[in-house]
């Protein structure tokens, strides 16, 4: 029996229709607004353990495989002058709970999302192409609807029961003023470009679908993750100001960093062959805080994004449209007044899962020889877990590996005031 | 303080046991990191090792490339390290 309660989901990434998916299974209606046509193209190809395991709940498994996605296995991570190398397994919850090595995949996200997107859709879901362009609201000031603008120039409303941005770095209700304001992220000064490459050296089978990241001093770091059997995502990022410093175009400054940002790197790339073109990205890195309401919620990139090392983004947003479910459900069923605590828990759920990662990633550009320390030799079990997805969960705070990058970050802090 | 050239020699010995180095004797302020002496786990080695040596825990926060830039560094590490209470 499907619900008369409408919930209105801008934006058909990962979180958007994963979140349409799980409510259209609970006969709960949803819209998705989306205003790109599938497939497109976008940025952020590699999946946690936890983020394999909640597709394979979600029943994504046979499709996975039928589009040959490359199988991930783990992250070798690559210091300069082969100092700070260290390895990542995969892992996933066993039998017993404990973590066992597993694998996920790397995806090619034109595939991928059309993928969700058509299940979200065959579960019941409404996807309508157009943009989103303002919040209605009502005297208490709750969100009750959009309005739409079609690429004809037409423009309509939509009512909505609850209001679900999924926009991504667009970030749409902050921007409507219905969440809170847009801060700069720890690392808004970064820059990204990447391509696709083929003829990248990779590890031999069955570890040929493995992410290697390279980083050189701080703050200077590339990826490279198989997407295909010949195809290969790779990408550098470094500081803006680093970039603007050079005074060379995209795709020179591309072709120079894979000649001199990390010696492996290079050996990897020596007979790699552009077969994209180069892309870039700024001003990625975001922060909103109040990003719940009684009728509204910010899910994944739209709310927070920091720096995209760990390859995070695609499997918070799934993680936390699987939080954000039940919540919704619930809220839909209370008065605002009693809906309020609800949002407010899945907030600081959320906001204590994206804290972790942060965490991990200052931790990891602060100390890296430390970090290398914990992940290779001191808990390395620990690290496993935190990049497999335990990270969403407050239980993290109490793995050995936790509270030690707590004592580094601490360290830092009072390092930083002392010299201040 | 140990006096660097105590620690120095311990070095020596260190990376001729250990790591097989067979170059000339190396000197308090050598730069071991750029001459390639040790690498990430090597640096993790040597930790283990002056833990021993020395009774003492050394803290991750100390775990960073400066304090391995030079067998004179390191020591200064150690001195620091057993100076706290």
């Amino acid at each position: 029996m499907t619900d008369a309660r409408k919930v209105v989901i801008i934006g058909a990434g990962p979180a958007g229709s994963t979140l349409a998916l799980r409510l259209a299974r609970k006969g709960i209606r949803t819209v998705i607004i989306e205003k790109s046509a599938f497939p497109r193209e976008h940025i952020g190809e590699s999946l946690s353990g936890e983020c394999g395991v909640m597709l394979r709940e979600l029943g994504f498994q046979d499709q996975l495989d039928r589009l040959d996605f490359p199988v991930k296995r783990g992250v070798s991570v690559y210091g300069p002058n082969g100092r700070g190398a260290f390895w990542v397994p995969v892992g996933e919850p066993g039998p017993d709970g404990t973590l066992i090595e597993g694998t996920t995949w790397q995806v090619r996200r034109p595939e991928f999302d059309t993928m969700l997107l058509r299940a979200a859709q065959d579960a019941g879901c409404e996807v309508i192409q157009a943009a989103a362009r303002a919040v209605l609201r009502d005297d208490a000031g709750l969100p009750t609807g959009v309005t739409l603008r079609f690429d004809d120039g037409r423009t309509d409303t939509l009512d909505a029961d609850f209001l679900v941005d999924a926009s991504g770095l667009a970030g749409f209700l902050s921007k409507a003023g219905v969440a809170g304001p847009r801060e700069r992220g720890s690392y808004s000064k970064q820059v990204a470009f990447y391509a696709q490459f083929e003829n990248v050296r990779r590890d031999p089978a069955p570890h040929d679908g493995n992410t290697h990241i390279f980083y050189q001093r701080k703050h200077h770091w590339a990826w490279m993750i198989p997407i295909s059997r010949t195809k290969t995502s790779v990408g550098i990022v470094v500081p803006g100001a680093s970039y603007r410093a050079s005074g060379q175009n995209p795709e020179d400054f591309l072709t120079a960093r894979l000649a001199d940002l990390n010696d492996e790197f290079s050996r990897r790339m020596a007979d790699a062959r552009r077969i994209s073109a180069v892309w870039s990205t700024s001003n990625y890195s975001h922060k909103i805080s109040g990003f719940t309401g009684p009728r509204h919620l910010c899910l994944g990139d739209a709310h927070r994004f920091s720096d995209p090392i760990f390859s995070f983004g695609v499997s918070n947003a799934l993680k936390e449209a699987a939080l954000a479910a039940p919540a919704i459900e619930a809220a839909l069923a209370l008065d605002p007044s009693d809906a309020a605590p609800v949002m407010r828990a899945f907030e600081s759920l959320v906001t204590g899962g994206q804290d972790r990662v942060e965490t991990l990633i200052n931790t990891f550009w602060e100390y890296p020889l430390a970090f290398l320390k914990l992940a290779h030799f001191d808990r390395p079990s620990d690290i496993a877990e935190l990049f497999s997805g335990r990270i969403y969960d407050p239980s993290a705070d109490q793995l050995p590996a936790m509270q030690m990058m707590y004592g580094l970050m601490h360290h830092a802090a009072t390092a930083e005031r002392a010299s201040a | 303080m140990q006096r660097n050239s105590e620690f120095t020699t311990y070095f020596n010995t260190w990376v001729a046991t250990e790591l097989g180095y067979q170059g000339a004797p190396l000197e308090p302020e050598s730069p071991i990191l750029e001459m390639g002496l040790l690498d990430s786990l090597q640096i993790m080695q040597l930790i283990t090792a002056l833990e021993e040596r020395e009774g003492l825990s050394i803290p991750l926060e100390e775990v960073v490339e400066e304090n391995f830039q030079t067998p004179a560094a390191v020591n200064a590490m150690v001195t620091r390290i057993k100076a706290q209470p």
